[in-house]
């Protein structure tokens, strides 16, 4: 036996420790692997750029980021799990160190096990993306809404880019980690962790705060939802108050209530309760920072992708124009009709079933626009809204024209009375409510936008020319305009022959929601993309961290089960503490983690119309399904491995 | 020139309240001699066994091998130190679980960078005089607890060292594995002549030493020798630690053979 004999032995005779940390480093190689899958791929470039050559720039960036994020954690993550493993062999090092290892060659030991582990996971993580990688890029190219697809390709580039950003992270993880041990005093290296531990301590008062700090984050946060307060600094203070409280939640509170159970007799010596909660106690505290970090990971990564996955939602765009196609027609157009009666013989053509409504906008002066009661009715009728009526001619509503106005109007009402003085008009109009919903595409050039009945519009004066402008619009609503992609592209090119994404300034124009949800969905998949792969390593990474505390604690465990089942615990009854303690060790911060999201959620529904809810239930719904996946196989593994134990 | 020289060590652990675990202690072991060192549980042995080891260092006073204290040597020197001069046999084997019993066995030569031909010629020697060729290629789990002593001692001399350390080697063993564990090491002692200590409560075990140091408190109390006959040299031993208290079980873990 040589010596690099011995670090391949210790490895390949200890699979089962090292599987977790293993797997997950080849899955960081992996996830690093599809990004660079990505960014070199020939097609990927052109296909963004023909939306836009923003998004393009924005998708190599987004990449290239989120490829050095992901180095960055993968450092200390693998650090972090290679020094957990190397805590629990404190007596191994020690019986080597006493049969005549230097430093020099344990630092080598180290090095060279970390090493092995390091090349085949990279080789590992690269030989699985190449096998799925046709699979990925059609998943990818989905996501982007890249019509023609991503071909599949022989990634050299990507392959030796991951393969030298990860030899180097493993080289330096290896130099690190082989100076971490500290070796000065062997006695204290073979005694390892048979220290026992103290009994855990909690402050009732710290234990409280955590409640306080949580709730008046929550707090903070919907104030600034509702708009109570609108500023960002609000926002901060909102989350800084929650990871502060949960912080506290999980070192004080979670002990103190398991002292607290200890407390209630009763309870606590009811059959095996006693070793699930004298074990917990021991567990939480050991942990605590651990599952403080994981629940804020967890819950930053669940809220980025809900919120990304919202993004992306069509509803967005319609909160903004309701109108799948939007003609605007302005002073002098001669071709208003035909060109009204194109865009329907098209979508006639098209079999795109279509609302149609128009409505003349007069700019009067004095910041105010106008439009006709039946204009808004037929608009309003369109878009499935109520209509309205107005008893006299002095009566008047108005009717928001942003999202923001929107908010405005429903938190304060519309002033009373809005007055027109124009020259030698003067009229006022007594104002009787705000419409609650936008019956135009926004339009910030519109500083309030007041519908009067038919008779009085017409007695208006038509100031277009100071400031404000009168147009027509007409509206096309189409219930499912995100698969009319075909005749946009057709109307498109009708109206603007020459460039289909040039909005001239002319005696008209036409707007399409369709190209404009393309862009924001690209623009946000690649978020979605960057920000679910990196909530996935996250996830996998917080997950990996528990299997290798249990892992850490093995020995210990062992001989635990041991001694109770020579006193008398049955199978049964040791499949029950532990399923309930792992459930717990699992499942607490991933709650956690979904309370505060959820709270999020809630906050962000405030700001938008549409529901966010199904995008976030799918979310959470579907980490929640692989941290249950996670459980059972670990629950299943540390079960045999402690029923071994059993005598 | 004595092999181990213990000049005035004490030994005392900080604390709340700290305790002197060993108090001023003398000893020497001439070269080629089995010394034993006896006590009642806590008094302390181990502790000085670790000194002699280097696994930890004295409060106060110095323990010279061969002359030279162990301890002023730089930490790369010191574990050639160990790797050349000591072996170390443990109550509780210590054998690597990660390594078959050869592996285990030729760890201290791996270390020094020994050729494989030579390191397999060596583990074949020691292994036929020890008895455990059969199980060379087994996992340690796969063997039995006089099995694993044996290896354990195999791996301590394989290497030939000067001095070998033994801490309560028979504690984990039958009355049968013991005695051929304690044959093995005194023969060992009386072929090769390597000096050895042995820290044991077992009185079978001591009375295959040369001479008994007897430990009380972390302080000296008495020390006897062999005569010619193994069998008065236990009863003699038996007497001591009787005088000297202790647990009854620490007195008969063994009847006389």
């Amino acid at each position: 036996m040589t010596f690099s004999q011995l670090a391949y032995h210790n490895i390949v005779r200890n699979k089962r420790m090292y599987a977790a940390h293993f797997w997950s480093s080849a899955f960081s190689v992996l996830m690093f692997f599809t990004y660079a899958l990505l960014l070199f791929h020939p097609d990927l470039d052109s296909e963004l750029a023909s939306s836009s050559v923003t998004m393009s720039l924005l998708g190599t960036m987004g990449l290239r980021v989120s490829q050095v994020l992901l180095v960055i954690f993968s450092f200390f993550f693998i650090l972090y799990s290679v020094g957990s493993f190397l805590k629990t062999r404190n007596k191994e090092f020690g019986i080597l160190m006493m049969h005549g290892m230097s430093h020099r060659q344990f630092r080598n030991l180290v090095f060279i096990e970390n090493m092995l582990i390091g090349c085949a996971a990279s080789m590992t993580g690269i030989a699985i993306g190449l096998l799925f990688s046709k699979f990925i890029l059609a998943m990818i190219s989905k996501l982007l809404a890249i019509d023609n697809g991503l071909s599949f390709y022989v990634p050299v580039q990507a392959v030796v880019t991951t393969l030298a950003a990860f030899l180097v992270l493993f080289v330096l993880i290896s130099l690190v980690t082989s100076r971490m041990v500290r070796v000065n005093r062997l006695i204290d290296l073979l005694k390892g962790s048979e220290k026992p531990k103290p009994d855990p301590q909690a402050s009732v008062w710290l234990s409280l705060l955590a409640i306080l700090l949580i709730g008046a984050g929550y707090m903070t946060v919907f104030s600034f939802a509702t708009g109570l307060s609108y500023s960002l600094i609000v926002l901060m203070t909102g989350v800084v108050l929650v990871v502060v409280g949960t912080y506290f939640l999980f070192t004080q509170l979670s002990v103190y209530v398991m002292r607290a159970l200890k407390r209630k007799e009763r309870m606590y010596f009811k059959k095996t309760n006693l070793l699930t909660i004298s074990e917990l106690a021991y567990r939480l505290k050991d942990n605590a920072k651990l599952f403080f970090i994981v629940a804020v990971i967890s819950a930053v990564a669940f809220t980025a992708i809900g919120t990304c996955t919202a993004i992306g939602h069509q509803g967005l765009a319609e909160m903004t124009n309701p109108y799948a196609f939007t003609y605007y027609s302005y002073k002098g157009n001669e071709r208003e009709a035909e060109h009204a009666a194109e865009i329907k013989k098209r979508l006639d053509e098209a079999n795109v079933s279509y609302r149609e409504a128009s409505a003349a906008l007069k700019y009067a002066g004095n910041d105010l626009t106008f439009m006709k009661l039946s204009d808004y009715n037929n608009m309003a009728a369109a878009l499935g809204y109520e209509t309205e009526t107005l008893t006299q001619d002095n009566e008047a509503f108005v009717v928001p024209t942003s999202v923001y106005q929107e908010r405005i109007y429903s938190n304060q009402g519309a002033v009373d009375e809005v007055q027109l003085t124009e020259g030698k008009t003067k009229m006022a109009f007594q104002l009787i409510k705000a419409a609650s919903h936008q019956v135009l595409p926004q339009d910030y050039g519109i500083i309030q936008l007041v519908v009067v009945s038919d008779s009085m519009y017409d007695k208006l004066p038509d100031n277009d020319r100071e400031g404000g402008a009168s147009y027509t619009v007409h509206g096309f609503v189409v219930d499912h305009w995100e698969k009319a992609g075909a005749v946009t592209d057709k109307l498109m090119t009708f109206f603007y022959p020459e460039n289909k994404n040039n909005y001239e300034e002319g005696a008209f124009s036409f707007v399409a929601l369709y190209p404009q949800w393309v862009m924001a969905k690209q623009a946000n998949g690649l978020l979605l993309l960057v920000s679910v792969l990196i909530g996935v390593v996250f996830f996998t990474f917080a997950a990996s961290f528990l299997y290798f505390r249990l892992y850490t604690d093995r020995e210990r465990d062992q001989q635990q089960v041991e001694l109770l089942s020579k006193i008398g615990l049955t199978r049964k009854e040791l499949h029950q503490v532990v399923t309930r303690q792992l459930l717990i060790m699992f499942f607490l911060p991933i709650v956690v983690a979904v309370i505060h999201s959820g709270v999020a959620f809630t906050a962000l529904q405030q700001l938008v119309h549409f529901s966010v809810g199904k995008s976030t239930l799918t979310v959470l719904a579907s980490f929640f399904a692989v941290q249950i996946v996670y459980f059972l196989i670990i629950r299943w593994r540390y079960l045999r491995q402690l029923q071994k134990a059993m005598v | 020139m004595s092999m181990v020289e213990i000049k005035d060590i004490s030994k005392t652990y900080a604390g709340k309240i700290s305790y002197e675990a060993l108090s001023h202690i003398n000893v020497s072991i001439a070269e080629g001699e089995f010394v034993g060192i006896m006590g009642p549980s806590g008094s302390g042995k181990t502790t000085l066994m670790n000194m002699i080891a280097t696994i930890d260092a004295p409060t106060s006073g110095e323990v010279l091998i061969h002359g030279s204290n162990p301890f002023h040597l730089s930490s790369e020197k010191l574990a050639i130190f160990r790797r050349r001069e000591l072996g170390f046999v443990f109550q509780a084997f210590n054998l690597l679980g990660t390594l078959t019993v050869k592996e285990n066995i030729v760890l201290p030569l791996t270390l020094d960078g020994v050729s494989v031909e030579e390191l397999n010629r060596k583990v074949e020697a020691i292994a036929e005089k020890l008895g455990i060729t059969t199980i060379l290629h087994k996992r340690t789990y796969e063997i039995s607890g006089g099995q694993a002593q044996r290896a354990a001692i195999a791996r301590a001399i394989i290497h030939r060292p000067k001095l070998l350390l033994a801490d309560e080697p028979t504690g984990n063993l039958d009355s049968k594995a013991s005695r051929d564990v304690m044959e093995t090491m005194s023969k060992l002692n009386k072929e090769d002549g390597t000096t050895m200590m042995l820290v044991t409560h077992d009185a079978m075990a001591a009375s295959y030493c040369d001479r008994v140091v007897f430990i009380k408190d972390g302080r000296l109390h008495h020390e006897i020798s062999r005569s010619d006959n193994q069998h008065i040299f236990m009863r003699n031993i038996m007497d001591v630690l009787s005088v000297l208290g202790g647990n009854r079980d620490d007195l008969f873990t063994v009847g006389l053979s």
